[in-house]
């Protein structure tokens, strides 16, 4: 379980509203976007947290046992591995303690979910030239 | 009119105009068209994937931003994906084009840019909002190796095909492709219908410069451009979509824009008829700028129109329309009023007059129409008789 999910930064672009993450395959012309807690999930890869790290702060954020958050992450981070948006690679050893403010009240848990739109290229403009991913802080995978 | 307001078809209807003013409007007005356009048939074919609209999306999305309307779920995904996505793809773009800009005012290699390139940088808040498909320059027949020479050279760009387009409507265009696959075309005419071209050199001369891609160069003037868009949308472009729309409309609210030099041209061009129709569009449906007495200065130009040349001129728009209606002739046919309509219309498609088709560039002279029209019924019933058989 500790694990580091890492985005593929030469193929995805991603972007965070309103706490839904919205991610685009550009490799596959396939977009995303996320329910539940999956922006946030998105968020904690992308900073670079390990999936052990990520269980730990999301039993802190929301009304959700370890157990149930380890499991549901753990088939979230199946779909981005097999959807070839995220690769994983073992976290370092040592544990690293985060500091982050938690919320004076738990929020209500829904389990992560990854929505697959395999439409994309009949649905946006996609001409050439393909996009460039050297990506700046907004659209950061 | 003889045809009604079916010369006025190369422009959007309902819900089309609905999507543009939520594209272009701002606030509650925005927000009463943006509903309107989701509770149409058209909105429910534009999310199962209808082309010509999904250009649109950065722009929309962004005016949704701004006047802070929620989009409905099965939308916000698409919008933002789509803005996203242009957003990345326009960095790859404008790169490319910074290239070509650069490499061909660094050789003296004289162009005119026009539309997209040079809309996105100068009429747009951001350059991603407007979905460029290719770089488009006008340049004269002698210029055009020079300038193949440096894209081949400089910027990765090779010509298409053996040599110039063979096609009388894009006689001597050279098409061009990036090895990314942005497609280039060096215009060598104005526009695709005769009748409506402007000569380069008078396009030149009323040129202006404008900064962008990391150096200076010409462009259209304002005037030019937006007659330009109208005259391509209605009878040069094969799917002119809605961005000229929106182009078109940022023009007429730009300060930049001299109407009185716009309205300058002979008084019997067909062009005043499609300007007319464009801008009348523009000012009621879309609330543009456009002065009443513009407006009113077209009108009686047309006005003054004998009915001869009423009806080619919107012969000419007919023309143009077979290929970018939506549906094709039997779209168009259902749009007639009546049967006198119908039959006009019918005439257009069968046996356009003589004057037409030297307008739209189909013949050189006005005996080679008879030739013309036989050769039309030939193909006609070979292609019925060829059904059959099959």
């Amino acid at each position: 379980m500790n694990a580091l999910l890492e985005p593929k930064k030469d193929r995805v672009a991603a972007e965070l509203i309103d706490g839904e993450a919205i991610i685009i395959n550009v490799a596959t012309g396939t977009y995303y976007s996320t329910e539940g807690i999956g922006g946030w999930v998105w968020e904690r890869c992308s900073a670079g947290q390990s999936v052990a790290e990520i269980v730990s702060m999301g039993c802190g954020r929301f009304e959700v046992s370890a157990e149930q958050l380890e499991r549901d992450l753990l088939a979230f981070a199946n779909t981005l591995k097999a959807e070839d948006l995220v690769s994983e690679r073992p976290a370092q050893p040592v544990a690293i303690h985060r500091e982050e403010i938690l919320p004076a009240e738990k929020a209500t848990y829904v389990a992560p979910t990854l929505l697959i739109y395999r439409d994309l290229k009949d649905l946006l403009a996609l001409d050439p030239p393909m996009p460039r991913l050297d990506l700046d802080a907004k659209h950061g995978a | 009119m003889p045809l009604g307001s079916i010369g006025r078809l190369f422009l959007p209807q309902e819900s089309d105009t609905n999507l543009l003013r939520a594209c272009l409007w701002q606030g509650d007005e925005a927000r009463d068209a943006f509903n309107a356009w989701t509770q149409s048939p058209d909105f429910a074919r534009m999310l199962s994937g209808e082309g010509a609209k999904r250009r649109l999306l950065p722009l929309l999305d962004a005016s949704l931003e701004h006047s802070k309307i929620s989009p409905p779920a099965e939308l916000r995904a698409l919008l933002r994906a789509s803005h996203m996505y242009e957003e990345l793809r326009t960095r790859a773009y404008r790169d490319i084009a910074r290239i070509v800009f650069q490499s061909l005012v660094a050789a003296e290699a004289p162009f005119l840019a026009c539309r997209g390139v040079s809309f996105s940088i100068g009429l747009y808040q951001e350059d991603e909002f407007r979905h460029c498909h290719d770089i488009d320059l006008l340049i004269s027949a002698e210029d055009v190796s020079a300038a193949v020479a440096v894209l081949e050279r400089e910027c990765d760009f090779k010509v298409e095909g053996a040599g110039p387009v063979a096609s009388p409507s894009r006689r001597g265009d050279r098409v061009m492709f990036h090895s990314s696959g942005l497609p280039l075309v060096l215009h060598c005419r104005s526009l695709r219908i005769p009748a409506y071209e402007f000569p380069l050199a008078e396009l030149k001369g009323r040129a202006v410069v404008q900064s962008g891609y990391g150096t200076e160069f010409l462009t259209l003037s304002p005037e030019d451009s937006l007659q330009h868009l109208v005259l391509h949308a209605t009878g040069g472009s094969q799917n002119p979509g809605l961005i000229w729309l929106c182009d078109a409309w940022k023009l007429a609210s730009s300060e930049r824009l001299d109407w009185a030099r716009l309205t300058e041209c002979e008084a019997d061009n067909p062009r005043k008829l499609p300007l007319l129709y464009a801008l009348e569009y523009l000012h009621r449906e879309l609330r543009a700028p456009v002065p009443a007495p513009v407006l009113s200065q077209l009108r009686s130009a047309v006005d003054t129109l004998g009915t001869a040349q009423k009806r080619d001129a919107q012969e000419v728009i007919v023309f143009g329309l077979q290929n970018s209606f939506a549906g094709g002739r039997k779209a168009l046919l259902r749009e007639t009023a009546n049967w006198s309509q119908r039959i006009l219309l019918l005439r257009c498609f069968l046996f356009p007059s003589a004057k037409t088709l030297q307008s739209v560039g189909k013949i050189e002279s006005r005996w080679q129409a008879p030739r013309y029209w036989s050769k039309r019924v030939l193909r006609a019933l070979i292609r019925r008789l060829g059904r059959k058989v099959a």
